[in-house]
């Protein structure tokens, strides 16, 4: 009886103390620059918000065609490479969503985007060169027997490279034993949850950059945009954007201005985001759909159109209502 | 003889555990410090500013100079080399947690402070 009370008494305090330390966690916040963006990285220590931070330089010394000596550089300079599980992983599903998006999502895209320089000074490609990158794009393939791999054409990954390294580093957090929040630019994989709670994951507003359209809820889970509204110029009254259409080599100009995608990969989602952009909303749809990712459309009109699990995980901001697809 | 589930040593003990777990959350209920900005170049701190009195600081650059103005209200770019301007055009950011950033030049000033949410999709 006496011994009976003593381990209730002695629970019980346990417990106390368990409660109340657990309600002050607190997460160590990180900041980089890798990829041409700005990371940033929530953990629970510092030594592992330290260690994670130089993954994304170490991917894109791997997979960026603008780094000399990188696998992707190496394919696209004709050599025979021999790539990283990962790497072969990630063109694995490059070509598996060309496939079923009938070449609107392709990663041989880079004779298209390095005419376009939108991520230097942008301008209006000469016709007849692009007529001719369309070509080279549309006969380019990729040959992977076991890791090694050959390339006719030129890769850019610029489409799930941020995606790619946000899975990447939440991997590790996940690896150290801890939750977190993993942000290379607008790519986002969350660890866990944040003190019992979803992390909050705002999705910006295309029409006011400094707003966004509402938060979602999440844990376990990575998050991509893309949109027409991040990089562009305009010459004379006609817009141009970032995201192209492989058939044409122009940007895609339907009724979109964001499609944002959550998926149980940060490359998935990166990818899902674009290709669903190019192929407009029915289309888009159906592809997330295909791979239980989660979407939500912004048209040039501004309306919001999600998908029913992305309903669940979003709270729209109070000016904004958000249509069922 | 009717005794009670807690002797006295029992009540003083559970006084000093939850007196402990108190100190330990202390430090996490605390409001931060006077505000401060953040500012940094391809992820690196260069700066950081506490936001009291109107401040401009001019951070030169092989780009150019971007010209920085810090207030107790906030931070704006009021200049920069970039070609699309975006960061001068955010005009003032005064949220906590909220930031200015300028992709080209990889330069950007964070306010301290924990933001409504964690990151930023888009």
């Amino acid at each position: 009886m006496k011994s009976c009370r003593s381990l209730s008494f002695l629970s019980f305090l346990l417990g106390c103390l368990l409660v109340l330390s657990s309600c002050s966690g607190r997460y160590i916040h990180e900041e980089g620059y890798a990829m041409g963006t700005f990371l940033a990285v929530s953990a629970q220590t510092e030594q592992t918000a330290k260690e994670i931070l130089p993954l994304a330089s170490a991917l894109e010394n791997e997979i960026s065609h603008r780094v000399e000596g990188s696998a992707i550089a190496r394919l696209n300079a004709g050599e025979e490479v021999l790539l990283t599980d990962r790497t072969r992983d990630v063109l694995l599903l490059c070509l598996e969503i060309k496939e079923k998006t009938n070449g609107a999502f392709t990663p041989f895209m880079l004779p298209l985007t390095s005419l376009w320089h939108f991520d230097a000074t942008p301008s209006l490609p000469d016709p007849s060169a692009l007529a001719e990158a369309v070509a080279e794009v549309e006969q380019s393939s990729l040959s992977l027997s076991g890791n090694v791999a050959k390339v006719h054409g030129k890769i850019d990954l610029g489409a799930v490279g941020k995606g790619m390294a946000a899975e990447y580093m939440a991997q590790a957090l996940r690896e150290a034993g801890e939750s977190g929040l993993v942000s290379v630019g607008g790519s986002i994989a969350a660890v866990g949850k944040k003190n019992g709670e979803g992390w909050r994951v705002g999705v910006r507003d295309p029409f006011d950059s400094a707003k966004t359209l509402g938060a979602l809820s999440l844990s376990d889970a990575c998050v991509s945009t893309s949109g027409s509204y991040e990089k562009n110029f305009t010459e004379g009254e006609a817009f141009y954007h970032h995201i192209l259409d492989a058939s044409t080599g122009m940007p895609v100009y339907n009724d979109l201005v964001s499609v944002t995608v959550v998926a149980d990969g940060g490359a998935l989602s990166d990818i899902l985001s674009t290709a669903a952009f190019v192929l407009g909303m029915e289309a888009g749809r159906a592809l997330c759909e295909s791979y239980g990712a989660e979407v939500l459309f912004v048209t040039s009109d501004g309306t919001l159109y999600a998908t029913e699990g992305f309903l669940a995980l979003f709270t729209p901001a109070e000016e904004w209502e958000v249509l069922p697809l | 003889m009717k005794t009670s589930f807690f002797k006295k040593t029992d009540i003083l003990i559970l006084f000093f555990v939850l007196l402990l777990s108190f100190a330990i959350m202390l430090p996490f209920l605390t409001k931060e410090p006077a505000q401060t900005a953040t500012v940094r170049r391809y992820g690196e701190v260069i700066d950081t500013v506490t936001l009291s009195e109107r401040e401009e600081r001019i951070y030169t650059f092989e780009e150019g100079d971007v010209r920085v103005l810090f207030s107790k209200k906030g931070v704006s770019v009021l200049s920069s080399p970039c070609a699309g301007k975006d960061c001068v055009h955010r005009g003032e950011v005064s949220e906590e947690g909220g930031g200015i950033f300028c992709l080209p030049l990889g330069f950007s000033v964070t306010l301290s402070g924990e933001r409504a949410e964690d990151a930023v999709t888009g």
